[in-house]
């Protein structure tokens, strides 16, 4: 077998070690529970407490887009952090749920920073949260390929409806050129590529989140 | 590695993909294989200092001369150029990568995540009002060890394939 034969042989057997695992989908869901532990680290830095909530078992995140007030099929409500500043309003973060955007449609929003108060109404009420009533949203995209322009365009779309104070769309794939031109256009436009561990995305979407909730410390009561 | 070479390693690749249930992936491969490489229509003259310096006079002439073309000129053109044999299995390959490698990345950071505030697993499950019934998947520190060298074998295997498309 030529050198070339065994590179291909052997990843065909890396690959079907790990079809199981990785061939269903690709994995959103990681992407988005990765972005929830950025933002996290982001308001540490800013000297938040933060405390993770309904994590006793382990952390439960969603699959798929769900609510705020939704439980897992086991009956089980799922995680969230509390960000808490000193003499400021409580903030919790949210993976994977809905938000009611500008004209009342309920959008998806894949890492979500919603002002605490808001968070306990919905659940109460089993409504979504307003955009107006969050500091953060982000749509998160795991690509193996350079997004296109449908996913720019449905961002933009998305950017428009939602009333958060800090919006952004972070991906991991490094390059993208088609989205980044399209997004260049507008300062509010905000893209992150190659955010990954340790990659220079990672860097520059963690102080896009700490001069949020540098922001919000900082705001006048 | 010439046209024909890639050529065939791209067909081969896809098929043990899609077989192992990546056609998803491949299908994103083809995508943008039709979709072709966005590239600027004019490109920065990249000759001489010289040959600069007559692009340089050549433009300022235009612009005097010539207002409407020399914004024509001056405007971002761009079309889409077809990707080369090579340029396909490089596509295919970094996808393959960002698919395994990105995804174990992230579950090393997220399981790093949770154990920071002293819990020891990530369960990832449906909600109950969705459509999707019972699907859970667990991050834990057994799969992530049990995972570690046989993504560390793929991704050497791709690199180094990779590395043979230059030569």
């Amino acid at each position: 077998m030529n050198t070339r034969a065994a590179l291909i042989a052997s990843i065909q057997q890396a690959l079907q070690s790990l079809s199981g695992r990785y061939a269903r989908a690709p994995g959103h869901d990681l992407f988005e529970g990765y972005l929830l532990g950025l933002v996290v680290r982001a308001a540490r830095l800013e000297g938040a407490t933060v405390q993770l909530v309904n994590a006793t078992h382990g952390l439960l995140l969603r699959t798929a887009p769900g609510r705020i007030y939704g439980v897992s099929v086991q009956g089980q409500a799922y995680s969230y952090a509390v960000i808490q500043f000193a003499q400021r309003p409580d903030l919790e973060a949210h993976v994977g749920v809905r938000v009611e955007g500008k004209s009342r449609v309920v959008h998806e929003c894949d890492v979500l920073v919603v002002h605490a108060d808001e968070a306990e109404l919905c659940r109460r009420r089993r409504v979504e949260p307003k955009s107006a009533a969050a500091l953060i949203s982000v749509e998160g995209k795991l690509y193996g390929t350079p997004l296109k322009i449908d996913l720019g365009r449905s961002f933009i779309g998305l950017i428009n409806d939602l009333s958060s104070d800090w919006r952004c769309l972070a991906t991991n794939f490094h390059r993208n050129e088609v989205v980044a031109a399209l997004m260049a256009r507008n300062r509010d436009r905000y893209l992150f590529q190659h955010v990954l561990p340790a990659a220079r995305g990672e860097d520059s979407i963690v102080e896009f989140f700490t001069n949020a909730f540098r922001r919000h410390r900082d705001r006048r009561p | 590695m010439d046209t024909r070479e890639a050529d065939e390693v791209f067909r081969q690749l896809v098929e043990i993909a899609e077989s192992l249930g990546f056609g998803w992936l491949t299908e994103s491969v083809r995508d943008e294989i039709i979709a072709g490489r966005p590239t600027p229509e004019i490109e920065k003259p990249t000759g001489s200092s010289q040959g600069l310096e007559l692009d340089r006079r050549r433009a300022l002439r235009v612009r005097e001369l010539e207002p409407e073309l020399a914004r024509e000129l001056g405007s971002s053109r761009v079309r889409s150029v077809a990707y080369s044999s090579q340029d396909r299995l490089h596509l295919l390959l970094t996808a393959l990568e960002h698919a395994i490698a990105d995804a174990f990345k992230l579950e090393q950071a997220l399981l790093q995540f949770a154990q920071e505030h002293h819990v020891s697993s990530v369960l990832f499950a449906d909600e109950a009002a969705t459509v999707e019934s019972g699907r859970q998947v667990t991050v834990d520190a057994a799969h992530v060890s049990n995972t570690a060298p046989a993504v560390a074998a793929l991704v050497a295997a791709l690199q180094q394939l990779r590395s043979e498309i230059a030569r």
